[in-house]
């Protein structure tokens, strides 16, 4: 291999950085899941799986992991499905499509801390929204959009698809525009009418797009934490924390650092469990 | 679909339509921000007198000028090592198809998969003990791991399905790995460079968490930083606040705005490998 | 093609050179004025910039810089920054052990330092919420009490007075709600207002009969669960159900109860006297603010309400050999300081302030039970985790979502407290 000696100072630079921020600290995730660490003090014990008997007997830990994972679902699903339909609505000769297109992307370019503080005062109960609906006489839309918590996962994830959507939008925008042109005619001319060709047509030249978009929302939506620290801080009770904010109440606000890389672990496990599921679905339906 | 029937129509109608119920809550954002404090109209009347000044008191009260400065700071330099590092990164990778080739890229892969929460602590421990924590490096070197693994791969999986022959040409003039590399092929990997660019750009300059825990209550903070702490000081005056959002996000949507046609193509272009 | 190659170094070089002036630069340039940090509680505002503002009077060569949190988002903040070593010389803190950002719970952790001065007299000897292991590591700058904030005025013109005795509390939130102004602001969202109920009724009910009842959790002879505690939940959901509150109390925000009750659309809040200076600053001029006692049983003499210092500062060990750090530490220890603290921010002084007179009637009310004796600490004071404290708040949210029980809260406080 003297031949590809060249190759180490190329992916040097890369892999210290990789090796030093991602790969070695989750090992150490890891390891200091198994003791008492604190954080703070520079010594530890092992214990065994105590965190992971803690974390599993918490009935906070459990709620977590579900509205996590309702959460990434919700939030994969409907923001691609949304971004989907826009794209398909932008794909056409409507006038404004250029600057419609911007518009509905711009959204994804702003933090998502600011978006979070807007949408807090949109949702507020005499907020914009309810006062809307206060006014057009539709009282009976009128919720506790954040306090209450059979909807207030609805509501972050209506945040969250508010502001991506477009990014779904552009991506399936270039997928479509991969799609050989001849082919939709030569299916117009056939008389195949808009869902047939968009079914059997356009559908399968998608499916690069839809991998890309699927596993980064999924990815995200597991990660999300800005949108649900600022809209509800986890509330209310617990109704609305995840794992991310969970963690981070358990490491900074009770000092519980084991427990919350415990937590991680966890996380880490579901997310690979999922990602692996997800991607043999969806080679899988690729390859038929 | 090549002309403008009245399908089309009814579609733009609809779609205006979404974009105005989309909008709604910009509505309401730009609508109080120019407000005066006094104001008390209800919140979706127009504002019949507007003022800037909420706009200045963000500003400097918000320290914003010294967050965005930050904020700018680290995202240039995080964006600017990243591309150097995994643009060069991927040549060996993309070019060399051994099976240490193939397992280290699936080594650097990998890490997509693991959940950042994972490597949190133990990495803000050692950086602590580094005395690095409320630096701006310290965030730097942190983007820089954190977007290899994407970055590695875009530029990879493009690099894949380039033609060997440029590289070939250069080999017989007598040009060497390096040269070869930035000559011939840097150029070629201009739109993933561009993918790269953006997606590492806006995740950066976005970030809330990271500089959250490395930076709080030092003077370095990061647009998003700072912008939380500024809504939480002046939660009432929702006037100040709204503006001060408009005021944080102003310079990554001029970015955006000017460069929209490039945004949105590298966007689409890059992720299609 | 060789163009990018030299802008690509030179750009490199560029951005190496400002990589390094970033970081050599704090170092280069010595000040000549000391420069101090101060973690603040945004409420606390006004007085702390009054107090900075005099310090640097009589100290020209020192410059301090304060950052304020709200109490919520400060907690964490300060965890955070204690964890990271990049926490402010001069801490604005709690006392005891119940919160995250509780005095004994930093003095455990080895993150403030001991300041032993010449304070005996501000601490006394029995106070264990600024001692840890009989050494004093905090400040105190003044005390305050929970009990039901109003004003006067708005209660005249709502021909109503504050209920005395708990049966009483039912026809007062009728009467208020029939009026349009909830008599109880709820800004749950917040998180701490939600303490507020609870501790009035467990001082009456509980701890003022028996004062050693957390020992007695700690050696396993009580628990949350078998206790009053169950009790008070029950009355907060029959408060409830009574039309008390305003609606949504978990979207509500302590903001949005402030602006409310300066502005008389709601009646009052269960809460402290610190909300009287924001208040004071939105309110038609001439409104003054009092205070009554929350009312647990139907005989007024049994009301405790709880009372003890609340506004303390701390030293992070960090700057525990920080001469300028220390000066301020001394300053706060002040007459001086203590006058303008409690000026602008109300609340009793924790040492003697020559000419002191209570910043407004609620203070004034809140002494008359100090002086009675009929107070109790704020009890997170004794608990050794925060956990206890955020559980009754999550439970107390959790109540009003309907998710989950009286007794099923006390049971969560129970598995908090004995750090399950």
């Amino acid at each position: 291999m003297v031949k590809n000696r060249w190759a180490i100072s190329f992916l040097l630079p890369a892999l210290i950085f990789y090796v030093f921020v991602v790969i070695v600290p989750s090992f150490q995730g890891v390891k200091f899941a198994f003791t008492d660490w604190s954080g703070f003090t520079q010594g530890y014990n092992w214990a065994g799986l105590t965190q992971f008997r803690r974390v599993l007997a918490d009935s906070d830990t459990r709620g977590a992991l579900s509205h996590t994972f309702v959460i990434a679902i919700g939030v994969t699903i409907f923001q691609n499905l949304v971004g989907l339909l826009l794209a398909l609505g932008l794909f056409s000769k409507v006038k404004s499509r250029n600057l419609l297109r911007t518009l509905f992307f711009a959204p994804a370019v702003v933090a998502p801390v600011a978006t979070a503080y807007l949408w807090q005062y949109m949702y507020a109960p005499t907020g914009p929204i309810n006062s809307l609906f206060e006014t057009l006489g539709l009282q009976s839309l009128i919720r506790d959009w954040l306090g209450d918590p059979s909807i207030v996962l609805n509501s972050i994830i209506v945040v969250v698809i508010w502001q991506f959507a477009g990014y779904s939008m552009v991506i399936y925008l270039a997928g479509l525009e991969g799609v050989p042109k001849e082919l939709i005619e030569a299916a117009e001319i056939d008389g195949a009418n808009y869902l047939h060709r968009f079914w059997f047509v356009v559908r399968p030249f998608l499916y690069p797009a839809i991998t890309v978009t699927l596993m980064l929302s999924i990815v995200g939506g597991f990660k999300l934490f800005d949108q649900v620290f600022i809209l509800t801080g986890g509330g209310p009770g617990q109704a609305s924390q995840t794992i991310s904010t969970l963690m981070y109440r358990n490491a900074f606000l009770f000092g519980e650092f084991a427990y919350s890389t415990a937590l991680a672990v966890l996380l880490t496990i579901f997310v690979s469990i999922f990602s692996a599921i997800q991607y043999f679905l969806i080679s899988r339906i690729d390859k038929s | 679909m090549n002309r403008y029937t009245w399908k089309t129509f009814t579609l733009e109608v609809l779609l205006i339509g979404f974009a105005a119920m989309f909008l709604f809550p910009v509505y309401i954002l730009i609508n109080l921000a120019i407000r005066k404090t006094t104001n008390l109209d209800t919140v979706y009347t127009p504002t019949t007198q507007p003022t800037l000044e909420n706009f200045k008191d963000s500003w400097i009260e918000g320290g914003l000028f010294d967050a965005v400065t930050n904020s700018t700071i680290v995202t240039v330099l995080s964006v600017l090592f990243i591309v150097l590092f995994a643009s060069f990164a991927s040549y060996p990778l993309a070019r060399i198809t051994s099976r240490w080739s193939k397992s280290l890229f699936f080594f650097v892969i990998g890490g997509l998969l693991i959940p950042y929460q994972l490597a949190l602590l133990p990495l803000y421990i050692t950086f602590r003990d580094l005395n690095l924590l409320g630096t701006l490096p310290s965030l730097i070197i942190f983007y820089i791991g954190r977007e290899m693994p994407l970055a590695i791969f875009l530029y990879t999986a493009f690099l894949r399905n380039i033609p060997k022959e440029y590289e070939e040409a250069a080999a017989i003039d007598g040009a060497g790995n390096v040269k070869t590399f930035t000559n011939v092929v840097l150029p070629l990997l201009r739109p993933v460079t561009g993918t790269v660019i953006i997606l590492t750009g806006v995740f950066v300059y976005n970030d809330f968490f990271t500089p959250l825990l490395y930076l709080s209550g030092t003077g370095n903070q990061t647009t998003t930083v700072a912008l939380a702490q500024f809504v939480q000081e002046y939660r009432s005056y929702w006037n100040l606040v709204f503006a001060g959002l408009i005021m944080a996000s102003t310079p990554i949507l001029i970015v955006f705005f000017a460069m929209q046609k490039s945004v949105i193509k590298g966007f689409g272009g890059g992720l299609k490998g | 093609m060789i163009f990018r190659t030299r802008t690509k170094i030179v750009s490199g070089a560029i951005c190496t050179v400002f990589l390094a002036a970033t970081l050599i630069s704090p170092a280069v340039g010595a000040p000549k004025v000391t420069e101090i940090r101060l973690f603040g509680n945004s409420t606390d505002k006004p007085a702390t910039d009054a107090m900075i503002k005099r310090f640097q009077e009589i100290n020209p060569n020192i410059k301090v810089t304060p950052t304020f949190y709200a109490v919520t988002e400060g907690q964490a903040a300060l965890v955070t920054q204690l964890a990271a070593g990049t926490a402010p010389e001069i801490i604005q803190a709690k006392p005891g052990s119940g919160s995250a950002d509780g005095i004994v719970q930093l003095a455990k952790n080895g993150q403030i330092a001991a300041i032993n001065r010449n304070w005996s007299t501000l601490v006394p000897k029995n106070d264990q919420s600024l001692r840890y292991q009989g050494t004093i590591y905090g400040v105190p700058m003044s005390s305050q009490g929970v009990g039901y904030i109003y004003s006067p005025e708005y209660m005249k013109k709502a021909g109503l007075v504050p209920p005395q005795k708990w049966s009483e509390v039912k026809a007062f939130c009728a009467a208020a709600k029939s009026k349009g102004t909830p008599a109880y602001g709820a800004p749950w969202a917040t998180g701490w207002p939600t303490i507020m109920h609870s501790y009035s009724v467990t001082a009456t009910l509980l701890y003022s009969t028996n004062t050693s009842f957390t020992d007695d959790q700690y050696d396993g002879k009580a628990t949350f669960a078998a206790s009053p505690w169950v009790k008070s939940f029950e009355m907060l959901e029959d408060m409830n159900t009574w039309g008390c509150f305003n609606a949504s109390p978990n979207s509500t925000t302590y903001a949005m109860t402030t602006d409310d009750l300066a502005k008389g659309k709601v009646l009052g809040w269960l809460g402290l006297p610190t909300i009287v200076p924001a208040l004071t600053a939105i309110a038609p001029a001439g409104t003054t603010w009092s205070f009554a006692a929350h009312p647990a049983t139907d005989n007024v003499n049994e009301t405790f309400i709880p009372s003890s210092i609340l506004r303390v500062y701390a030293l992070n060990k960090k700057a525990a050999n920080n001469l300028a750090a220390k000066k301020f530490i001394d300053f706060l220890a002040s007459a001086d300081a203590r006058k303008i603290f409690v000026g602008l921010s109300g609340g009793i002084p924790a040492g003697p302030v020559p000419g002191y007179v209570p910043s407004s009637p609620a203070i004034a009310e809140v002494m008359k039970y100090r002086a009675k004796k009929k107070t109790f600490l704020f009890i997170d004071q004794q608990w050794q985790s925060p956990k206890v404290q955020q559980a009754l708040i999550a439970g107390v949210q959790a109540i009003f979502a309907g998710t989950d029980t009286p007794k099923g809260v006390a049971e969560k406080m129970d598995k908090a407290l004995q750090g399950k």
